[in-house]
């Protein structure tokens, strides 16, 4: 007996492992399992078999039909995974296609330019303002310190619209405005477009790009210029770049300063971008000359404050490393998309 | 300005390398550019004395010179085409293998069967001036095979310096080397003075006048007697062309040199050609004339300053001499000027005449008065060592009213409490004083010093306490000064305005248009390829008065031309599709400008609108693998505007059909919110497109920045999300074409009342299934309440009614 039940188990384990289709294995277990099957067919013949040893058989024949079921589990599940694994299979994509992109534009490499910096400015505590363009010659030149026949004013720069009104050389005249317009302390930064009587060239654009900075308070010194302004270059161009200071003129602040970085890419070794100096000119910086305190009625003895300059296509270019500043006016997709 | 090292080296000694000096002056405010090698090039130079000069056997041009080039060297032979060297003359010679001052190399070469072995070299192969037009004699002081390069100075490093316009005492050689000396701690060496002069004194030979002494602060005058014609010595010569200045002869080289030397411009005039040998300083009269060095005829007007004799007009004052009184050859005697004239004057001057020159770029940065008799006295002795003339005694010095040196006082603590830096008055006094001026210190009782400091005459810029501070500062060092933070707890940000201009350049990014920058300009012809009206008010630009070319004479009153501008670039190079916008300001006049009169302080001049600005055209989307190509048309430019108002939350925007410039007159949309303008959408003109050579479907936006801004400041509610379901309904009708679709949306909204949440049109189809001049549109209708389920026999009610009213109201064939 035992023998037909181990050779039972024997033929069903087989059919189940050739059965390669889920109907197959249905078939298998009907054969086997069924009302009319092999095993419920053993079963029957118990009454043949010795009482004494039937306990056993009964044993023998439940481990069989669990030994059975068990395996039809498994390779309905095994069969499963294959059909699901083929499914997949016959499901699957080239990924290499391109996807289905919204095009997105970008923003001008000035507007990004200035938008990096005045960021920096701003966590320092600065408001970010924007003043008119077409000046007046006061505000432009002689509040500022530069009267009429001073050296520093070349009419030869300069876009006039009559004798008092001109295209603003520089946005150092929003300096007087908003102490003008306000109480002190002072603390503002002013992104614009400043023009200058220059052909178009490679180097010069008769429109370009300036960020001034003011700070006007109590007992500011030299010494808040150079920590802020270092901070500053330091933010911005990186915590290993040397910050120096040198002396220069601008009629509206003194003393002042133009405030130059080491080279990035020669490391102040010198090469054809710092021009062999090793160090790259970033901005022009002052203390506000008493003369522009008093011009809009602040007390030079109550007040101190230091202001600064710096031309945005010149950070850009040199971020960037292009020289060619057409570029930046062209509109060019091509180069507007890289940025 | 061009400093040669040779030359500063007469006044103060310079123990740095060429490097670390430019890196001492740029530190301390004098910038220096670059550094000039000159003679570099020059190899193989020797002076040879010329042995015997004989006729080429075979070329009538040329001959054939033997050189001495010194002992222990075998003559040379040198062929040479030049005219004027003779036996005995003493040459420079470049031997074969050597190089000229350009770095043009020079080889052994045959001329006509003969070797040369070297060449002779004029003036300019050397590098001492222009001269190239014969060989450069040279004195016979220099003896076969010394090393001219040396000994002329015509190898040296020069300086290019960068002059900031307060400093004119900076813009010569004793400027410069006052500020090394202070920077090095060493003594400044001025040039010697001394002269032997003749007996005559010069105030019996000339007379001064000064006429205008508001314009001439000091004249002062020398007479030297018989000038030697001819050139300047080799020396002189090479230091001038070294410095940038052509030499032109032995008298004009002395004042240029001079001027070089101690920044006192000098002019001499012919002592015989002056009237009366009397100096009139004097304004010109209107429409008096004058013939000046160049040639030119200038005629002068009454604020000009001249310089005349008892007759006539001699110069132009501080600017450029008459060529009458221009000396010559056959002069004998030289009257030279020095004097102090009002910068202000000269500046004006020279900028009517359009006439700039060494001395009129000096003058009218302001010069020290004190330098007139110095300068004259210099010029004197050097002619006189070079033999070129001999002084009479004396100047003729008129100084009406000289001014007493400036005093400055400050304290120290003044000074500390302007930089940040406490470095004690001692250090203040020892950097005002390396800079020459006279620092006078006294203690006070808190423990401050009071400094007095006297401004030596050279230094006109420095006028206030705070001037003191930078003088200090640089000598101590801009960078010793310690870095700190400022005080304040003001937090920062940007204006609203600021931060509305970049949620709108980051809206239009999104929606794929790239940001252009252009230039605010625009001219009279766009007005009329636009096809703005005559009268239309966009014509009232400002405009420029010194444009650079005409295309850029007014401030733009649209964006437009800038955006097809931009937008023809891009088609030119072959872009297929273009999606360009900007943010920039249009500008308008105010009554001061139309006026031309000052606008009043406080005011702006122009009334200067931010417009947001927009060009489409080409491939708009597509031309992938998944869509085919589309070429942008009016509903994409409309598309960003209402994107542009939904990501800025406003809402109620409208369109409405506008005909205006520069818009096809039936593709183009007001865009209007709570009945204001806020600007126009469309597609150009097709003669605008023709214009500015751009495709007619061309597609452009304009927005008023101010009012879009003020649109999308309207107070955000919270409204309860819906708690009932939503039922949706379509209808499709049949309508004349000029029904416009959104009256029809409005039908829709008034007839379903509130129920209506919203309206979609999903479908447009024109064609002969409708019929000639009509089309067929479908929308979708959400209706929904917000505190109960609809029933079916409610939206069926209200969804009759809006059929009913399409069909009643816009005679709406509904299918």
């Amino acid at each position: 007996m035992r023998d037909r039940v181990e050779a039972l188990v024997e033929r069903a384990l087989s059919a189940i492992d050739s059965a390669e289709s889920a109907e197959a294995l249905e078939e298998a277990r009907v054969r086997i399992l069924g009302r009319k099957g092999e095993l419920t067919a053993l079963l029957r013949q118990m009454k043949q078999v010795d009482p004494d040893d039937r306990p056993a058989f009964g044993a023998m024949v439940n481990a069989a039909r669990d030994r059975v079921q068990q395996e039809l589990e498994r390779r309905g599940q095994a069969m499963e995974a294959r059909e699901r694994a083929r499914k997949l299979e016959s499901d699957t994509i080239d990924v290499t296609m391109p996807g289905r992109i919204r095009p997105t534009g970008d923003l001008h490499p000035l507007t990004q330019g200035i938008r990096e910096v005045t960021q920096i400015f701003v966590q320092m505590g600065f408001t970010v303002v924007e003043g008119p363009e077409i000046e007046t010659d006061f505000y432009n030149f002689e509040a500022l310190n530069t009267p009429p026949f001073h050296p520093a004013r070349d009419v030869q720069d300069t876009f006039y619209i009559n004798d008092f009104v001109l295209l603003r050389t520089q946005t150092s005249p929003m300096q007087v405005r908003q102490m003008e317009g306000q109480d002190p302390p002072v603390r503002v930064v002013v992104p614009g477009k400043v023009y200058r009587r220059d052909p178009m060239d490679a180097t010069h654009s008769p429109v370009f790009h300036q960020i001034e900075g003011l700070l006007v308070d109590k007992d500011v010194t030299f010494a808040d210029l150079a920590g802020t302004l270092t901070q500053f270059a330091r933010t911005f161009y990186g915590k290993d770049r040397k910050v120096r200071f040198r002396p220069h003129y601008f009629p509206f602040t003194e003393p002042s300063a133009e405030m130059d970085v080491s080279c990035a890419l020669c490391g102040g070794q010198g090469c054809r971008v710092c021009k062999y100096e090793g160090w790259i000119e970033i901005l022009g910086s002052g203390m506000v000359h008493p003369n522009v305190l008093r011009a809009v009625g602040y007390d030079p003895d109550e007040l101190t404050g230091f202001a600064f300059g710096m031309g945005v296509e010149r950070i850009v270019m040199l971020k960037y490393g292009f020289d060619d500043v057409r570029l930046l006016y062209e509109n060019d997709l091509r180069f507007l998309e890289q940025f | 300005m061009r400093v040669p090292l040779r030359w500063l080296k007469d006044y103060v000694d310079i123990e740095l390398e060429p490097e670390q000096l430019a890196d001492a002056l740029t530190m301390s405010g004098t910038k220096v550019e670059g550094i000039d090698r000159v003679g570099s090039g020059l190899r193989r130079v020797t002076a040879g004395r010329a042995v015997s000069v004989t006729p080429h056997p075979k070329s009538d041009r040329l001959r054939i010179v033997i050189l001495d080039i010194g002992p222990r060297q075998a003559p040379r032979r040198v062929v040479t085409a030049a005219g004027n060297v003779a036996e005995g003359c003493i040459v420079p010679v470049v031997l074969a293998g050597g190089s000229l001052v350009d770095g043009e190399v020079i080889g052994e070469v045959e001329f006509e069967g003969v070797r040369s072995e070297g060449m002779l070299l004029s003036a300019k192969e050397l590098g001492v001036s222009e001269d190239n037009s014969g060989i450069l004699l040279l004195p016979d002081s220099v003896k076969p095979g010394d090393d001219i390069v040396a000994s002329l100075g015509l190898r040296d490093d020069v300086l290019e310096l960068e002059i900031t316009p307060n400093r004119p005492d900076c813009l010569c050689m004793v400027g410069v080397a006052r500020e090394l000396a202070a920077i090095t701690r060493k003594e400044l060496r001025m040039p010697a003075r001394g002269c032997p002069e003749s007996l005559q004194p010069a105030r019996d030979l000339t007379k001064i006048v000064i006429e205008a002494p508001d314009l001439c602060f000091r004249y002062g005058a020398r007479v030297i007697r018989h000038v030697r014609p001819g050139q300047s010595p080799i020396w002189m010569q090479a230091r001038l062309s070294a410095a940038g200045i052509r030499p032109i002869s032995a008298v004009v080289d002395v004042t240029n040199y001079v001027m070089l030397e101690l920044n006192q411009p000098l002019h001499a005039f012919d002592y015989s050609r002056v009237a009366q040998h009397t100096i009139v300083v004097r304004r010109a009269q209107a429409g008096e004339r004058l013939v000046t060095l160049d040639g030119s005829e200038r005629e002068l007007n009454t604020d000009m300053l001249l310089i005349g004799d008892a007759e006539k007009a001699l110069a132009v004052a501080g600017v450029m001499g008459g060529l009458a009184s221009e000396i010559t050859e056959n002069t004998d005697t030289v009257l030279l000027e020095s004097a102090c004239f009002a910068q202000q004057s000269v500046w004006r001057t020279s900028r009517t005449l359009r006439l700039r020159t060494e001395a009129s770029s000096r003058f009218e940065k302001g010069l020290d008065p004190a330098s007139v008799p110095p300068a004259l006295d210099r010029a004197a002795s050097l002619l006189s060592r070079m033999g070129a003339g001999e002084a009479c005694s004396g100047i003729v010095d008129v100084y009406p009213s000289p001014e007493a040196p400036a005093v400055i006082e400050t304290t120290d603590r003044w000074i500390e409490r302007r930089l940040g830096a406490g470095l004690g008055a001692d250090e203040i006094a020892d950097c005002l004083t390396r800079l020459g001026f006279r620092v006078d210190t006294q203690g006070t009782p808190d423990g401050s010093a009071k400094i007095a400091v006297t401004v030596p005459s050279f230094r006109g810029d420095v006028r206030e306490p705070i001037d003191l501070v930078e003088e200090v500062a640089r000598i101590w060092g801009y960078n010793e000064v310690p870095a700190t933070i400022p005080q304040g707890t003001d937090s920062g940000g940007y204006s609203d305005e600021y931060a509305f201009c970049e949620q709108v350049r980051q809206a239009l990014a999104g929606a794929g248009g790239s940001e252009a920058l252009t230039f605010p300009f625009m001219s009279e012809t766009d007005f009329d390829m636009l096809g703005f009206a005559p009268d239309d008010p966009k014509r009232e630009a400002i405009r420029v008065a010194n444009p650079l070319v005409e295309e850029q004479s007014l401030m733009r009153t649209t964006m437009y031309p800038a955006m097809l501008a931009a937008l023809k670039t891009n088609v030119n190079r072959r872009r297929r599709g273009v999606f360009l916008y900007e943010i920039g300001r249009t500008y308008a006049p105010t009554g001061a400008i139309t006026a031309g009169i000052e606008p009043a302080r406080g005011e702006t001049p122009a009334v200067e609108r931010p417009v947001l600005a927009g060009v489409m055209c080409g491939a708009g989307e597509g031309g992938t693998w998944y869509a085919p190509e589309r070429q942008y048309d009016f509903y994409d430019a409309k598309g960003a505007i209402e994107g542009l108002c939904a990501c800025l939350h406003i809402d109620g925007v409208t369109f409405s059909r506008a005909e205006c410039p520069p818009f096809h007159p039936g593709r183009a949309a007001a865009i209007v919110w709570d009945g204001v303008r806020l600007g126009t959408v469309g597609q150009v003109h097709p003669l605008v497109a023709g214009s500015y050579q751009v495709p007619e479907a061309t597609m452009l936006f304009e927005v008023d920045m101010a009012l879009l801004m003020e649109a999308a400041q309207s107070p955000r509610e919270y409204a309860p999300l819906p708690k009932y379901p939503a039922v949706e309904r379509d209808v499709a009708m049949v309508l004349e074409r000029d029904v416009a679709s959104a009256d029809v949306e409005r039908t829709i909204r008034t007839a379903g009342g509130a129920l209506v949440e919203s309206v979609r049109l999903f479908d447009v189809y024109e064609g002969p299934q409708v019929g000639e001049g009509r089309r067929s549109l479908a929308f979708s209708i959400t209706y929904q309440a917000a505190d109960r389920t609809l029933t079916d026999a409610e939206v069926n009610q209200v969804h009759d009614a809006v059929r009913a009213a399409l069909a009643q109201k816009l005679g709406a064939v509904l299918r």
